[in-house]
């Protein structure tokens, strides 16, 4: 039976092969650093994680069956390590969203962020302040929900591979995610970044759709 | 369906991971309810929000970090099985493959139980290790004694028994409830973070190698639970007598002084020779110059000035370290190759 590139290189790197776990790990590491990088929320925390994360892939490699696909494992260890990082970061320092967002050229209050409510929310804030504040909203959820959102809605995994990856079930994943995409509408709503729906309001109070 | 049912579909809606009934039903509500069309396009715009963050780039620095952790990290060997959380005792007819395919595999005692420092700088226990080839053939014809388990050696269960600490409980032969009973040989205490020694006695099997005296490294990986084909059978703890949920691997490293085998084991386990000669030989060199170098700055030192002197103290002093660092290394090695000593290291967690 022929073996996959992938299983070839577990092979070696099981071995102790560093550069066939590197090129075994190269088709990933974009979505495995994004995947830190949205959790943690800066560069730096996301280095530190999906470093740990890797060694800890490496270290458990004799545990890798394939059972799965090497992809799912590895996915499955940088989410257990990230949420152990962010659990850990929790416990050292709790943030919410009414502390000030802190930026790179000092603080500023969260409403000055945000920009005057008068003003056309689509001008008030640049793609890069949007990023922004999407980004410590996400920061300010609870890591169980942040993961279920930061796989589906930026990563683009299926339930099924998220409840596989998280070792959670299927229901565990559609409450989570629907609770998380709700706290976040709530946040996004706050913050002014959500467009209201254009209504024509008819008679008696009924609205239609234009 | 009320508001209330509906608001908790609305999420999996958007993907499309509704069931059909549901989504039949979520469908239907919308086109009557402008509150919850509204919740809808609030989330899909919360969803296109998250999802328009852009993907960020693999900072530069990253590669060269990892590697250089990887590459300290040394190869991956904690393999971990799961195991039930107490190990059934084997039952007659279980234990009657095992101890066949252990005829053709080797024999441990694990005994003699004594504190032995400073080897390969790890701390480590010390156990005879008797390898014997059994003579039983796989299918035996008379009872199930095919191991010798040699010299059932005294053992020091009180000072193990006092360490409520990872053990390892070995025991030689077929299960006490098997028809020939053999007595658990001994008992050993394995700390998963350091390896156990187990010395091979000069008069092990040997197997010669060629006139050439050579040293030889061997590892042999094999989960705990492959013990059970050496005949030996075991219970596993942590720190606090809990039941270890995994398994680590058992490594044997073992320096062969000519070739000194392991009957059995590549059956059993992935086996790995490495050649230390010119390892030893390399130790012998290093502390032969450290020596030479130490003596030569001794003797400068002498015939100095008392205020020359205490300038050259610390060149002197860090000389010596080197010397004795260097002296221990070539012992550890030659120690190793002497006594034919064979590492049970235990890996894991």
């Amino acid at each position: 039976m022929s073996k996959t590139l992938d299983e070839l290189l577990v092979e070696r790197a099981k071995r102790g092969d560093v550069e066939a776990f590197e090129q075994l790990i190269s088709q990933y590491e974009r979505k495995v650093y994004n995947i830190a990088y949205r959790l943690t929320g800066n560069h730096e925390d996301a280095s530190d994680v999906a470093q740990e994360a890797y060694i800890r892939a490496y270290s458990s490699l004799p545990e890798f069956r394939g059972d799965s696909s090497f992809q799912t494992w590895l996915i499955r260890i940088v989410n257990n390590a990230c949420l152990d990082e962010l659990r850990k970061r929790r416990r050292q320092r709790v943030t919410s969203l009414d502390e000030p967002l802190t930026v790179d050229d000092g603080e500023v209050d969260r409403q000055l962020a945000v920009a005057d409510p008068t003003d056309n929310p689509e001008q008030a804030l640049e793609r890069v302040e949007i990023q922004r504040a999407v980004q410590e909203s996400i920061d300010a959820l609870d890591e169980e929900y942040r993961v279920v959102v930061v796989m589906r809605d930026i990563q683009g995994y299926s339930y099924n591979e998220i409840a596989d990856a998280l070792g959670i079930n299927l229901g565990t994943v559609k409450s989570r995610l629907n609770r998380a995409r709700n706290a976040l509408k709530e946040m996004f709503g706050n913050l002014e970044l959500l467009a209201p729906r254009v209504v024509y309001s008819g008679r008696r109070g009924r609205t239609h759709e234009l | 369906m009320n508001c209330d049912g509906i608001r908790g579909l609305l999420s999996a809606y958007l993907d499309g991971e509704l069931s059909p009934g549901d989504l039949l039903r979520v469908e239907q509500h919308l086109r009557r309810c402008h509150w919850c069309a509204d919740e809808v396009d609030s989330l899909r715009q919360t969803v296109a929000l998250v999802a328009s963050l852009d993907e960020v780039e693999v900072p530069a620095a990253f590669h060269a970090q990892l590697h250089d952790r990887l590459v300290a990290l040394g190869p991956p060997v904690a393999a971990i099985n799961r195991i039930p959380v107490q190990r059934p005792r084997y039952s007659n007819r279980r234990w009657a493959v095992p101890a066949a395919a252990a005829a053709a595999a080797l024999a441990i005692g694990l005994t003699s139980y004594h504190q032995l420092g400073g080897l390969s700088g790890l701390e480590a226990q010390r156990h005879q290790f008797m390898p014997s080839v059994a003579t039983q053939n796989p299918t035996p014809k008379g009872g199930p004694s095919p191991i010798n388990p040699g010299d059932p050696m005294p053992t020091a269960p009180n000072e193990i028994a006092s360490k409520p600490s990872t053990s390892v409980t070995s025991k030689l032969g077929p299960d006490t409830s098997s028809p020939t009973d053999s007595a658990p040989i001994g008992t050993v205490t394995l700390d998963p973070t350091k390896p156990v020694i187990v010395s091979v006695p000069a008069d092990g099997p040997k197997v010669a190698m060629g006139d050439t005296k050579k040293y030889f490294v061997a590892t042999l990986s094999l989960p705990v639970d492959q013990l059970e084909t050496l005949g030996a059978k075991y219970t596993i703890q942590d720190q606090n007598g809990e039941p270890f949920i995994s398994v680590p691997t058992i490594q044997f490293v073992t320096v062969l002084k000519q070739g000194l085998a392991l009957p059995g084991a590549s059956q059993v386990g992935k086996t790995e020779e490495k050649d230390i000669t010119q390892g030893v030989a390399q130790a012998t060199e290093s502390a032969k110059q450290s020596k030479d170098t130490y003596d030569k700055l001794l003797g400068q030192y002498q015939r100095k000035s008392p205020a020359e002197q205490a300038e050259m103290k610390p060149q002197l002093e860090s000389a010596k370290q080197e010397m004795l660092k260097d002296q221990a290394n070539l012992d550890s090695l030659s120690k190793q190759a002497d006594t034919s000593i064979i590492l049970l290291k235990v890996l894991g967690r």
